[in-house]
């Protein structure tokens, strides 16, 4: 059988060596990659008007309206579990926008007591407690895109308000109680009420229309979580230009931060590298970054649903050890006893990043009450396991960027818990270095994302303060399902972005018509274990033995971070794909998704399979 | 220049490597050399900061032409290329500029050694 897999190799044995695929020619022509030469100069002409539209838009408009010079460039907006801020490049510098209370950070929640839903943005609590009362709720950044058989779904029924599980891999049911009864809504819903309060805010603030943002989002999101992202920004009538990696928004910051010390960087050539390690209320991120002339280009990048919220969910069953049966119903007064011992929790874990010991008195209102005194050690010792997971996600970036700790220019640590004592010191010991002292840590993300939403933009710097660059990488490998249910990476993690790659399958049976391209993201080895993106079907394949016919499947991830998938047939000796080639744009799965790939196979088994063709 | 050319740079930039990217070695394997405009002595230092200067002229956040992002993905892969120690010998190896170093034959017309030649000094 083998020997059938050599057919029509001939022409691609160069391309086989080293996984660098774009010169196989057979599927090149197939996918018209690579324009010649003379089409280049073609679109010489085509391409030139619009070029020059953008650069004459923004001096006229520049002219039109004097108040702000730059009307068009996109905000950058970093949406946190815990808090959300909103900055802009002003022309010199990055600025962050502030609201009617002078807040630069604000609380991320939405609470449902009136007829109309407010934000953190605009709202005043009257009370703290008054976010715990079940009509608010927060957390958005945890909940989005998961259906209700995720571990993080289920982490999240701790919170003061409805979080209901089926377990059948639908959304979950997420309610707030208003009046008594439960109003469900989506954590897309609640994240585009909350983005309209920010474009208001920063609309009254920069006196024009906002259209375009930069979000900054977690390391670990799939590609389904990036579109409900989108799709609350639709919602709240924003077009996402990018949405940037929070870890890669600071290593942009660096950059420029870099580029204002040494102005002819580019000369000398000294290339600086930087390990950033972003933790959250929701999710730690860690980024590897090679910067010089203000080019940050992305080596590594690992991330996990782990954050603050893990922090206090485990202190707070440590304080109130009873605390899943005392809250397993969700009447009112549980409710209130949930948001009591939270804000005393956390309040309590703010204060041991500076002081070694902390006194908690709280009534929960139930007949208990807990007074007791709690030290950083045991604080320490009840987060053993995140602290670990950290650990390991310091190390793995730094042996995917092939980077060692002594060849580290700058540590940086920020997101909300950079005042971790435990946290600042496992990454200084793991890197062996000071941490880098030039940035806030609460105000880094937003700012790199405003820095990227001004160059996304196209706007230019007169001094050569925004003559910069991120080059992003996959965050998680894409790939199809093949083999058996094994996940078979096309573009492998860590891969540059823009990208496109691309394996050859072949099919499984006999007289095989049909297989089906079945495209999932992660690194499990078991193909149901990743993320489901979506499937189609190639159909009409000409009926030949098992593994004659080439199934080439190329992914190809473009600037604006689109994946399009597309797959064609060969027949050996023909360079004609004999099936229209298909082109997908990913994702295609809706909610529910969780189903699909169950019912997928079920309803087909492994009658439509594929297999890797063997390299030589 | 004309002023109103002011993105010419990344205009032929794109047109440069697209050209070098046509014009294979030995009819099969990429120039990376040439699409980075590069001499094969070139050392890691000045493969990475031409490489970064190039990025900057090709990412598609800097240029809007056509065939900038394609241009792009063909820089990357000349840098991961020609920054692997491993990769680099064994291309090296591959494309060393002899006829005769070379069994595989050549789908082109033109002859080999002119063609390596006219894409280097591009």
């Amino acid at each position: 059988m083998s020997s059938l897999f050599l057919i029509g190799d001939s022409d691609k044995k160069s391309s086989k060596s080293d996984g660098s695929n774009i010169q196989n020619s057979t599927f090149s022509k197939l996918l018209n990659f690579a324009p010649p030469f003379c089409i280049s100069f073609h679109q010489f002409e085509v391409m030139a008007e619009p070029a020059y539209t953008v650069a004459s838009d923004s001096e006229t408009t520049g002219e039109e309206k004097s108040s702000s010079a730059f009307p068009e460039i996109a905000i950058g907006i970093d949406i946190g579990t815990s808090q959300c801020s909103v900055a802009i490049w002003n022309g010199s510098q990055v600025e962050l926008l502030r609201n009617t209370r002078n807040q630069k950070l604000m609380r991320s929640y939405v609470t449902f007591k009136d007829e109309i839903p407010s934000g953190g943005v605009s709202y005043q609590l009257s009370h703290e407690h008054e976010m715990l009362s079940g009509a608010a709720i927060f957390n958005m950044k945890r909940l989005i895109g998961r259906v209700d058989t995720d571990p993080v779904v289920h982490a999240s029924k701790s919170l003061p308000f409805l979080v209901q599980t089926l377990d059948i891999g639908v959304r979950p049911f997420i309610a707030a109680l208003v009046n008594n009864i439960w109003r469900s809504t989506t954590p897309e819903e609640v994240l585009a009420i909350y983005l309209v309060e920010l474009r208001v805010m920063a609309e009254s603030r920069l006196k024009r229309p906002i259209r375009n943002v930069v979000l900054s989002i977690p390391v670990s999101f799939s590609r389904f979580q990036l579109t409900r992202i989108e799709r609350a920004c639709a919602m709240a009538g924003l077009h996402v230009l990018r949405l940037m990696p929070e870890p890669t928004a600071v290593a942009l910051l660096y950059a420029q931060q870099q580029q204002q010390l040494i102005h002819d960087n580019m000369g000398s050539g000294s290339e600086k590298i930087a390990l950033i390690f972003n933790m959250g209320a929701g999710y730690c991120d860690v980024a590897v970054t090679a910067t010089a002339g203000g080019v940050s280009h992305i080596k590594a990048l690992t991330g996990s649903t782990i954050g603050g919220e893990d922090f206090l969910q485990n202190m707070m069953r440590h304080l109130l050890p009873d605390y899943d049966n005392l809250f397993s119903s969700r009447g009112v007064n549980e409710i209130k006893s949930m948001g009591l011992l939270r804000v005393a929790t956390q309040d309590a874990i703010h204060k041991l990043s500076f002081e070694e010991s902390v006194q908690i008195d709280v009534d929960l209102g139930n007949g208990s009450r807990i007074c007791r005194k709690v030290n950083r050690e045991e604080f320490e010792e009840v987060n053993q396991k995140i602290f670990e997971k950290c650990e390991s996600l310091v190390i793995q970036c730094l042996l995917d960027a092939k980077v060692q700790a002594d060849d580290l220019t700058d540590v940086m640590v920020v997101g909300g818990c950079s005042y971790i004592p435990k946290l600042r010191n496992l990454v200084k010991s793991i890197c062996k270095r000071e941490l880098y002292k030039g940035m806030n840590p609460f105000e880094a993300a937003v700012s790199g994302t405003a820095l990227e939403g001004a160059v996304a933009s196209g706007i230019s710097d007169p001094f050569g303060n925004l003559d910069l660059l991120t080059i992003q990488a996959t965050p998680l490998g894409i790939g199809i399902r093949a083999n058996g249910n094994s996940f078979v990476p096309i573009i492998p993690r860590n891969t540059t972005m823009p990208a496109r790659k691309e394996l050859v399958f072949t099919t499984v049976r006999d007289n095989q018509t049909e297989v089906l391209i079945v495209v999932y993201e992660g690194e499990a080895l078991k193909a149901e274990e990743n993320h489901l993106l979506g499937y189609f079907k190639i159909t009409g394949l000409p009926p030949a033995p098992k593994g004659v016919p080439e199934i080439n499947v190329c992914m190809d991830i473009d600037a604006s971070n689109v994946l399009r998938v597309l797959a064609g047939v060969v027949l050996p000796g023909s360079q004609q794909p004999v099936v229209p080639v298909m082109e997908v744009r990913m994702p295609t799965v809706d909610d529910g998704h969780g189903w699909c790939a169950e019912a997928l196979h079920r309803a087909y088994g492994s009658n439509l399979d594929l297999v890797t063709v063997q390299k030589k | 220049l004309f002023p109103d050319l002011e993105n010419i740079t990344q205009l032929l930039t794109v047109c440069h490597v697209h050209h070098c990217a046509k014009h294979k070695i030995y009819g099969s394997e990429m120039d990376w050399y040439g699409i980075l405009q590069l001499e094969r002595s070139s050392d890691e230092g000045s493969i990475k900061k031409q490489y970064r200067k190039l990025a900057l002229l090709l990412h598609p956040d800097k240029n809007k032409f056509a065939g900038a992002e394609a241009a792009f993905k063909l820089i990357v892969e000349a840098n991961t290329v020609l920054t692997d120690q491993t990769k680099r010998s064994r291309y090296d190896t591959k494309t060393a500029p002899k006829p005769t170093a070379h069994p595989s034959n050549t789908a082109s017309t033109s002859s080999v050694g002119r063609q390596y030649k006219s894409t280097n000094n591009s």
